[in-house]
């Protein structure tokens, strides 16, 4: 979090356009990786995220402070990115509901094994890659920036008990693609 | 929630190449120029608003004191009633928004300076 966050959106809203360089250094890089996880190229993300600080800034006297201001520039972010997703009509590798709903929980919990595992791990950050937009942006925010359930919560515009549905539900596809790799 | 450590280990691995190193500087050219255009949109916005406060405050007390201009044909005749009320309610109601449009304008000169100082720069 920036020093004194308050006083610099303040400033910034009344006309010193120059201090917005110190949120864009502050936050750029992190807003960058998450945008680059969920379209998963490089020009686009640098050009989404020139695009994010540019809404960002727009929108800077509106910021109500009822959130963090790195919760609100990662909604920002998380829109753009899906937005442009569903406009690319990426398309991402569909699991069978079926197959989904036959994994127990305990043999989830099986994932956990591989974690000194190199080879295997490796193989688990390829499946990551196969996920689809929204759900690598999930895994971004909870387990790459280990944001909270209620912080993921807020940037998706979801509810809690939906986010730990879809990280559970990720965590199935995980295990299911990790199998059909090792076989 | 439990955090799995596998997902996180994994979810580190994934490459992310990083921002170049112009890009702060490219954003802000970009941010100082959305400021300007947006400082500009919102100073012709305020411009066309007071235009149109003060052609209402004219029509008003044209309306008011019942001015007759040979040529101009305003079509409202007002009756001995409606008269009254709006010379009772009428002259104080222009006078605050004759005070708001003078504030306005006022506001704006002092931002159009801070504009120009800032292009001089």
């Amino acid at each position: 979090m920036l020093h004194n966050e308050k006083e610099l959106i303040k400033r910034i809203a009344e006309g010193e356009t120059e201090l917005f360089s110190h949120i864009a250094e502050h936050y750029a890089q992190a807003v960058h990786t998450l945008i680059i996880r969920i379209v998963g190229s490089e020009e686009d993300a640098e050009e989404l995220t020139q695009d994010v600080f540019l809404r960002v800034f727009e929108n800077l006297p509106y910021f109500n402070h009822k959130c963090s201001l790195s919760t609100w520039l990662y909604r920002i972010a998380y829109n753009c990115a899906i937005s442009f997703t569903r406009h690319k009509r990426q398309q991402y590798l569909q699991i069978d509901e079926n197959r989904l709903r036959l994994v127990d929980d305990v043999e989830v919990e099986q994932i956990e094994a591989i974690a000194d595992n190199e080879q295997k791990l490796n193989a688990l950050a390829r499946a990551i890659q196969q996920l689809n937009a929204e759900e690598r942006a999930l895994v971004t925010l909870f387990y790459y920036e280990e944001r909270s359930v209620s912080d993921c919560a807020e940037i998706v515009g979801q509810s809690q008990n939906n986010i730990k549905v879809r990280l559970h539900r990720i965590r199935k596809k995980l295990y299911i693609l990790i199998q059909d790799e090792t076989k | 929630m439990k955090r799995s450590k596998a997902i996180s280990k994994a979810a580190q691995r994934i490459s992310t190449p990083t921002l170049p190193s112009d890009f702060n500087a490219r954003l802000m050219v970009s941010v100082t120029r959305q400021a300007r255009r947006q400082r500009r949109t919102e100073i012709i916005t305020n411009i066309i608003a007071s235009m149109g406060i003060i052609a209402m405050i004219v029509y008003g007390v044209i309306l008011m004191l019942e001015i007759d201009f040979p040529k101009i044909n305003f079509g409202i005749r007002l009756d001995a009633d409606m008269s009254y009320h709006m010379r009772m309610w009428g002259i104080p109601t222009v006078f605050v928004v004759a005070m708001l449009v003078a504030e306005m304008f006022i506001r704006q000169h002092i931002r159009m300076h801070k504009i120009r100082d800032e292009i001089k720069k």
